[in-house]
Formats: structure tokens, C-alpha cells, sequence
């Protein structure tokens, strides 16, 4: 089991074939030189004052590792065929080789082993780092070209923060600058330009709200060719901005910055099964933030801290805290959807993904619904279908996923039960202050609150919508409509043998698919195959031999739905287009077919016999002819040394698909349930032009097809 | 920044199967069994997964540490390192952290992996929890720890956390593939008409692993008597590797061929 290990050679770095010897793929990355493919720029925009000074450098080190990590993580692939290979090939492993200034201390074992445990943890990945000595890289400054300052004053901030414009973030920065009167200076990466109106109206509106000390505002874009855009999960993107922020903080003279993100999401439990690891994103885990509180301090020494002020809130009171400080109006205007490729300007946001589902139900169950239109999403996400969209498995997993969570963390009494149900806490229990016991029961408040929150706008929800649940006007696949229990007799059993267990030996069709039991055992359902037609038709008259071009053409009218008969099947070579059971037929030789020419030509022996006996000289004339048409009929079957020549007659290959669909069906659905019944029939089935089931002990069949009465 | 990425179902023709079982109202040894039968490929490609045997590893050693003057001392040696004074939360942070300082990084981890991480987790927190008196589950002196450790070195205790773990191992992985499709399956005029009904069909199969999974119990208590006893209280971690391999096709044989054995 070994994946590809990418090398990753990064700026004006030498690199031997010794460095790279264990890698099987390469890219070049470089920041400084020449405009060509390979080429990234890191813009920053707003930024003012206090970093007009000469940035140390370990920091001007530390943004270019991050850049570069930034920009790979998007280069490269993760793997397609997760199922095939347990996920393995989701993993990458890369090795970074990055020059540095300050070559010592990135070198050193500590820095290295913190940088590397929490970029993995990050974002799931294998790093590995090989730090040579820079030789010609330009000044910090020099790069810092989008530089606006107006000489405008603005004071020192008192806190630097991660923004997104998402209503955590949001929440932060109102509960830092309106509520609390400090200035804040916003790192923010501006991802696409299509919500750049977006942000500006709402940085425009938060200045209004906090005139005296208005946000600062740095936004943060990297430019990148379109290659590099390969990988979309970007899963090590927060390494960058806390990279960025906590070397701001630093030059203007602060120890700390912050992540505002609620704690349900912070914690990120899986919401499925198959979310394992980095599947679900840890930008904001306590653990995260623990590494970049350690790398942070190792590399400006200090003791640095990264903190999430909102890691035990839930969104809806994020949301709460909004509307209570007076600034709902600008709820609108932020952007929680992460599927910005969607974003119109009629929608800004899609209400599929797992944000917008978040952010619906947080504003709902914070009475805020009039302050965030329903008319900016693009999906309902309580009372359309997904099934117009392209990612409708995903769709629908995700939303059915997201509120059976909150149906289960309701019914989880104690903190055994929450850690057994969800392991994961583990991982994030050790970095967050306090004893674990009581850690983990602060966890099991938090997912109560939430989950009760989610159940109450459910609640809530079916209320609204309750006449036209009953009326049947909303999509069949609607939230609403997977949620209520309306006892709706259109579903099948989930299991069989509760109920409505069939009649010994049954082989019964149910829709395409088949139900069936033989004595004993258990009910199966069996795949829609056209040897089960095949079979079904001679189970009906056990004993009887049946003509198979029959069966095959009537089987035909009832798959097709075109009526087909056997003699114009015949008379078109049993190869007509609309007939999909004729698309095996091949030529093949006929031991049966000469067989029974030979039992008649033994017949029309005795017959001629008897007529020379009884000189009846028409019997005898008609007995030779039929003799020697018989005899020509075998001689072009059987070529020379008595092998059998490849036939014209067509019946000859209906008769072997119609044998191998049968046999094909006995082998792959009916052995592995039940190996008494393949052995049975097996045993009981004659094949030929003429094919007949005959058991040895007669068995009463259960054959009706499933209609309405059952 | 809280996004969450699902994947879907490959379309071979053995996966198109487990989805059609499905949808047609199958049971669930049914699709257990043409999952796992479709599975195959994957369960091959992890089978020397560095992360799954680091879990059964542990596993035994929870057994083993009984065997020495301080269990606990032992444990930590190994990286199993309970605090003196703990809870029962602090004994599976404890344990979820030795599950991650693996003996060898070159190779990447899977997903079962991380599946046997959170099915020891799970099976160590369900056996120890009954042990341990209500009001010592939040402030376990080593005293109360160590007691309820020593519980694990008995042949029939070992056993059965040995089954827990496999139990909620077949079941994660069930979990894996099949909830990738399952919500698919929802609506009016689908084989789950709501959530509730999907609800009980994970239920169910959750049901079904657990008693499919009870071929090991026995299994393990024979093996963890023989090995202790053959290797003088040190199991070794090719005996152990042998042992996870083996465990994990002797579950995927009985779900391959229970439908079938409960007939005969």
C-alpha cells in the first residue's frame, strides 16, 4: 500500500536527485523572477502603519513556506477511487524543499516537528520539509505592492482576526468592535471576485455601526495560474491566514489572534459514517489551533496564542448575538455558502452545502428568518428536491445526514455514550483547557443545545408547512417530506421477514426485481435478469416442454414492450435491433440438433423398411426423400473427421443464451442464497429447442407476480 | 469553513448491485453480504494497514498489561499513557492518542484506520463503564484505573472486548460504504420513505454485524490464551498482525455466507 509522494521544490532552490530520490512526482513553485507557469503571487491590500518596517526574517521565511503549502495543497489530486482503496489515495504525501533565511531554526528538529504535525493533522496529509539557503530573494516590502496607505491615521489595532464574512466571523468582529469598542484588524482572503459587492456593502455597514473605531481591513489574494486549480478541498488554506494574521500581530506588537467559529463546527463530528479524518474540515479544531499557538510561538518567541473566542456557542446563538447587538441588518450581507461557484446575483447562496444548511437552521431557531431572505438561496433547504442537481447523493446525504445527527445526539445521555458514539472528541478533548471529564461534558452540553435547536426549527418546519405535507404539494424528497412519519404504504419492508414472509418455494416478481424463498430458507430479493424470466416461464409448467423461441419472444414482448413474433424472429435471423436478447447470438455448432435428425433418420429407416415390406411404393418414395433431405441436413452440420460445421440455423444460439441466461442466474443470485435450490434445479432442468423443468418430486411453486392486493 | 466532503458509490457493476438490493427492499443480510462481496478490492488493498494493526495491537496489550507488576506503568511504556488521577474520558483520550504514534510513517493511513480507531475507542469505553462506579467515572484515582484495566487480562474479558471492537469495526465499515448511497434512497415511492425508516435499517444492520460478529469472540479467547502462554506473556507484533488479519477475514466470511448458513 504506498501512495505517490510529491516533491515540491519551491523557489530558487538547488535541489539533487538525492533529495527527490524517494519521491515519484515533482512541481516547482517559486514567488520571486520569472512570470511563467509556475509562478505564485502573494497580495496583500489594506494593510497599513505599523508594518512599514523591516519584517525579520523568520516571518518573511514563514509566509513564503506558507504560501507554498497553500498553493500545493491545490496542486495536487486527491484521490478519485476512494472505495477501492479504503481512502488511502484521499492522503497525499508531499516533500517540501523551501530556502530559507533563517536556515537554523527551520532546520531544527523542534520546528520541524511542530510544522509538520500540524499541517498533517490540518489537512490530513504526510509533510515533509527540506530547508536549503535562500540566495536571492527581494525585501518583504518589495512584494507588498498593493500597499494603500493614505497616510490615513488609525491607531493601533488591539486585536488582530481572521475574517470571512460568514456570520461567525461576523458575530467576532461585532462583538469585538460594537460591542466592546476595540479595534480590529480584519485578515481576510478574498477568494473570488464575485463577492467582492458583497463585501464592501458589508464592511461598509460595519463602519457605520462602529464609527469611532472603525475595522481595519486586510485582504489577502493569491494569484495563481490555472493549472494549480486541480484540488478543490484545500483543506490546509487556514495554515495561510493564521500564517499572515500572526505575522501581522507580531510586527505591530501583539501575542495572540483569533478564529471566530462556532463550537459545533469547530469540533466538526462527523455527521456520517464514511466522514473520517480530514473529510470533514478542521480549520478551526482546538487541536489546529494548538499547533498554530505552538509553531507561532516557537517562531516569534513568544508565548503566542491562537483562540476561538465562540468555542463553546452554538450558530444560533452566533446568531442571537447579532440580533442583540443591534446589527441583524447586516446579516444579509454576509456569505456562509461554500459553493461560491454558484453564487448568482439573484443567490448568494445555494442551500445545498453543509454551511447553508447550517446557517438556515441557526437563523430560524434564532427567530432571525426576516432578517436573512429566503429569496438569496437558491434551494429551499426545507421544501425543494435535490434531485435537479447534478451531486443529488450528496445532497440528499448530507441534509437527511445533518438532521439525523441532531435526532441521535438527543437520545446520547451521558458523556460515555457521546464519546462511544463519536470517538473523534478524543482527538480534540486533550486541547481544550480543563480535566477531560469535564471537557467532555461541556462537548455533550454544546451538541444538546445544537441538536435541540435543529429539532425545534424541524418542529417548527412541519408545523409551517403541515397542509401542504398532507396535500402532497412538496417535493417527494423535500426535508419536510423524509421527516414526517405519514405511514405511507409505498415503501417496502425493510426487512422481509418482518411481516410479510412469502409461501415456501415462491418466485414471485416484485416490480423488475424478484422475491424469492425456497423451502426453508430465507426471503431474497433477486436482480432483475432475463434468465429469471427465462426460468419463471418454465417453473409455470413443470413438466411440460416448452419452445424456448417462444419463451424468449414472449419474455421479449414483456421487457420491451414490443410484441415480437417467433416466426418473424426466425424468418429476420433473430438478430431485429429492438430485441436486446438476441445481442449474444453467435455462430455455434449443434450436437442436439444432429441428435435429433439421427433418431428421425433412424425413424425413417424403419418406416422405409416397412414400406419395402409392404411395397407401398408412395410410403417408400416419401421415406426416401425425407431420408435424403435428413441426410443433408447432417452433412451440413458435421464437417470433416465428424466435427460439427458452424450452422446458419440461429436457434441453435437462442437455444445456448437461453441455457447460459438460466445457468448464469442459478450461479450468481440463486447458489449464493440458497445452494439447495441451484442443486435442485440443476437437477430438474432439461435445456434443448425444447426445454422443460422436471423435477424428481413435484413442488407446488409460489409464481404470482406482486400486485396491489399484497 | 466547516464543510463536510461526502463521496459517492464507484459504479462498477458489484456496487451497482449493493444500490439495486437496496432500492428493490432487500434485507440486510443481503446487502451485508453483497458489500462486503463488492468490497473486496478495498479490504485486499489495506490489508497490511499500519493504522488498523496499531488498533489490534493495543487492543492485546490492554489484555497483556494485566501480566505485569504495574499495569499501568506497562501501558505507558507502550503509549497508553493514563494519568494518575483520570476519568474515563482521560483513559480514551489515552488511548486514542497511542493509536496515533504508529511504529512506521512510511506509508499513509486508510480509512479503516480510522474506522479501528473509532471502534476501540468505542469498545474500551463500553467495557470498562459498567466497572466503574458512577461517581469515579469523572475522578478515577490510578488505584480505580488500574482495577479496572486488570479486568482485561481474563481470557473471556479479553474475548469480549475483542468483540466489541470487531463488532463496531464491521459495522463502521458497513457504515462506510452503505451510507454513501443510502439517503439516495429517500423519499415518497423509494425504499425509505423517511429518515426514520433508514434509521431502522441501520438499526438493523448494525444488529446484524454485531452478531456476525460474534465468531471472534471465541476466536480471541483461544488465540490470546495460546499466544500468551507460547510467547511468555509478551505477544509479539507479528503474532498480533496475524491475529488482525485473520480476525478481520474470519467477519467477512461469516457476512459473505450467513444468509446462506441460516438456511442450511
Amino acid at each position: 500500500m504506498m501512495s505517490n509522494k510529491v516533491a515540491v521544490v519551491c523557489g530558487n532552490a538547488k535541489v539533487s536527485d538525492f533529495v527527490t530520490a524517494d519521491c515519484n512526482s515533482e512541481i516547482r513553485l517559486h514567488q520571486y523572477g520569472l512570470e511563467d507557469d509556475f509562478r505564485v503571487t502573494l497580495g496583500i491590500e489594506g494593510l497599513r502603519g505599523s508594518m512599514y518596517k523591516d519584517v525579520p526574517a523568520r516571518l518573511h521565511d514563514f509566509l513564503d513556506i506558507a504560501t507554498y503549502v497553500y498553493i500545493a495543497d491545490q496542486c495536487v489530486e486527491r484521490g478519485v477511487n476512494e472505495v477501492e482503496t479504503f481512502g488511502t489515495t484521499w492522503h497525499r504525501r508531499f516533500k517540501f524543499v523551501v530556502p530559507v533565511k533563517d536556515w537554523e531554526f527551520w532546520d531544527s528538529e523542534a520546528t520541524k516537528t511542530t510544522l509538520q504535525d500540524c499541517l498533517s493533522f490540518l489537512s490530513d496529509d504526510t509533510y515533509e520539509f527540506v530547508f536549503t539557503r535562500v540566495t536571492d530573494r527581494p525585501l518583504f516590502q518589495a512584494f507588498l505592492n498593493n500597499l494603500n496607505d493614505g497616510g490615513e491615521l488609525f491607531g493601533s489595532p488591539d486585536q488582530v482576526m481572521l475574517y470571512s464574512g460568514g456570520l461567525d466571523s461576523l458575530a467576532g468582529v461585532i462583538d469585538e468592535a460594537v460591542n466592546q469598542k476595540r479595534r480590529v484588524l480584519l485578515v481576510n482572503h478574498r477568494s473570488t471576485q464575485k463577492i467582492d459587492k458583497k463585501y464592501a456593502a458589508l464592511a461598509a455597514q460595519l463602519e457605520a455601526k462602529c464609527k469611532s473605531n472603525p475595522p481595519q481591513h486586510m485582504r489577502v489574494t493569491v494569484h495563481k495560474k490555472k493549472w494549480m486549480n486541480a484540488e478543490y478541498t484545500q483543506r490546509a488554506r487556514s495554515f495561510l491566514y493564521a500564517a499572515l494574521a500572526g505575522v501581522v500581530a507580531k510586527q505591530i506588537g501583539h501575542t495572540s489572534i483569533r478564529f471566530y467559529e462556532n463550537g459545533v463546527i469547530s469540533l466538526n463530528l462527523p455527521i456520517s459514517a464514511e466522514v473520517v479524518g480530514g473529510k470533514a474540515t478542521r480549520t478551526t479544531h482546538p487541536r489546529v489551533l494548538h499547533s498554530f499557538s505552538q509553531l507561532l510561538s516557537l517562531i516569534t518567541d513568544t508565548n503566542f496564542v491562537v483562540e476561538n473566542p465562540f468555542d463553546w456557542r452554538t450558530k444560533t446563538e452566533v446568531v442571537d448575538l447579532i440580533v442583540k447587538s443591534g446589527c441583524q441588518d447586516l446579516v444579509k450581507h454576509s456569505i456562509s455558502c461554500t459553493h461560491t461557484w454558484e453564487m448568482t446575483n439573484d443567490h448568494s447562496h445555494c442551500g445545498t452545502c453543509s454551511q447553508c444548511i447550517d446557517r438556515r437552521f441557526a437563523i430560524i431557531a434564532a427567530k432571525a428568518e426576516q432578517f436573512d431572505e429566503l429569496s438569496n438561496y437558491k434551494v429551499d433547504v426545507f421544501t425543494q428536491s435535490r434531485s435537479t442537481e447534478q451531486k443529488v447523493g450528496a445532497d440528499k446525504t448530507l441534509y437527511a445526514s445533518y438532521i439525523e445527527r441532531s435526532n441521535q445526539v438527543r437520545k446520547i445521555e451521558t458523556v460515555a455514550h457521546l464519546i462511544r458514539k463519536y470517538p473523534e472528541l478524543t482527538r480534540a478533548i486533550p486541547f481544550i483547557r480543563g480535566d477531560a471529564g469535564a471537557v467532555a461534558q461541556r462537548c455533550l452540553d454544546l451538541y444538546k443545545k445544537h441538536a435541540a435547536d435543529v429539532n425545534s426549527v424541524v418542529d417548527e418546519k412541519l408545523a409551517e408547512y403541515k397542509v401542504a405535507i398532507r396535500e402532497r404539494t412538496i417535493a417527494v424528497d423535500s426535508m419536510l417530506r423524509i421527516v414526517y412519519e405519514s405511514n405511507l404504504p409505498t415503501s417496502f419492508s425493510l426487512n422481509n421477514n418482518d411481516g410479510g414472509k412469502l409461501a415456501p418455494y415462491s418466485f414471485r416478481k416484485q416490480g423488475y426485481s424478484w422475491r424469492f424463498r425456497f423451502a426453508d430458507g430465507e426471503d431474497v430479493h433477486l436482480l432483475p435478469a432475463v434468465g429469471a424470466n427465462y426460468l419463471h416461464q418454465l417453473l409455470l409448467s413443470p413438466g411440460t416442454p416448452r419452445s424456448i423461441i417462444e419463451i424468449v419472444c414472449g419474455v421479449c414482448l414483456s421487457e420491451c414492450g414490443e410484441y415480437f413474433e417467433a416466426k418473424e424472429a426466425m424468418d429476420s435471423g433473430l438478430s431485429l435491433g429492438p430485441n436486446p436478447l438476441f445481442k449474444a447470438v453467435d455462430k455455434v455448432s449443434d450436437w442436439t440438433a444432429l441428435g435429433e435428425y439421427n433418431r428421425q433418420l433412424i425413424d425413417l429407416r424403419d418406416d422405409q423398411e416397412r414400406a419395402r415390406e409392404e411395397n407401398d411404393s408412395v410410403k417408400l418414395q416419401q421415406c426416401e426423400d425425407d431420408i435424403v433431405f435428413i441426410a443433408g441436413k447432417i452433412r451440413e452440420a458435421m464437417g470433416v473427421g465428424g466435427k460439427l460445421k458452424s450452422v446458419a440455423d440461429k436457434r441453435k444460439n437462442v437455444r445456448d443464451a437461453f441455457r447460459n441466461n438460466i445457468n448464469r442466474f442459478i450461479e450468481k443470485q440463486i447458489e449464493p442464497s440458497s445452494p439447495s435450490c441451484a442443486s435442485h434445479l440443476r437437477a430438474s432442468l432439461q435445456f434443448g429447442m425444447m426445454s422443460v423443468y422436471q423435477p424428481v418430486d413435484p413442488i407446488d411453486w409460489d409464481l404470482r407476480p406482486f400486485g396491489s392486493s399484497d | 469553513m466547516g464543510h463536510t466532503r461526502l463521496g459517492t458509490l464507484p459504479q462498477s457493476r458489484k456496487w451497482r448491485e449493493v444500490v439495486e438490493l437496496i432500492a428493490v427492499g432487500a434485507n440486510v443480510q443481503q446487502v451485508a453480504s453483497s458489500t462486503v462481496n463488492a468490497a473486496d478490492s478495498a479490504f485486499n488493498f489495506v490489508k497490511d494497514d499500519r493504522g488498523y494493526h496499531q488498533a489490534v495491537w493495543v487492543l492485546t496489550q490492554l489484555g497483556l498489561a494485566s501480566s505485569h507488576s504495574d499495569p499501568l506503568a506497562y501501558l505507558r511504556s507502550i503509549g497508553v499513557d493514563i494519568p494518575a488521577n483520570t476519568s474515563l474520558p482521560g483513559i480514551a483520550v489515552a488511548i486514542s492518542a497511542a493509536l496515533s504514534n504508529l511504529p512506521d510513517t512510511r506509508h499513509p493511513q486508510s480509512d479503516l484506520a480510522e474506522l479501528a480507531h473509532r471502534a476501540l475507542v468505542d469498545a474500551v469505553v463500553q467495557r470498562l463503564e459498567p466497572k466503574l462506579q458512577q461517581q469515579s467515572l469523572f475522578n478515577l484515582d490510578s488505584e480505580h484505573a488500574r482495577q479496572a484495566l486488570l479486568q482485561f487480562g481474563s481470557q473471556k474479558e479479553f474475548a469480549k472486548l475483542s468483540r466489541e471492537f470487531f463488532s463496531r469495526l464491521t459495522q463502521e465499515c458497513m457504515n462506510y460504504f452503505l451510507s454513501k448511497t443510502l439517503a439516495t434512497q429517500l423519499g415518497e415511492g423509494q425504499r425509505f420513505v423517511t429518515t426514520n425508516q433508514m434509521a431502522h435499517f441501520e438499526e438493523a444492520m448494525e444488529k446484524h454485524c454485531r452478531e456476525s460478529s460474534k465468531i471472534v469472540e471465541q476466536f480471541s479467547e483461544e488465540w490470546f490464551s495460546k499466544h500468551r502462554f507460547a510467547e511468555n506473556k509478551n505477544i509479539s507484533r507479528e503474532s498480533v498482525e496475524g491475529f488482525a488479519s485473520y480476525s478481520l477475514k474470519k467477519i467477512r466470511d461469516e457476512l459473505k455466507v450467513r444468509a446462506k448458513r441460516d438456511e442450511q
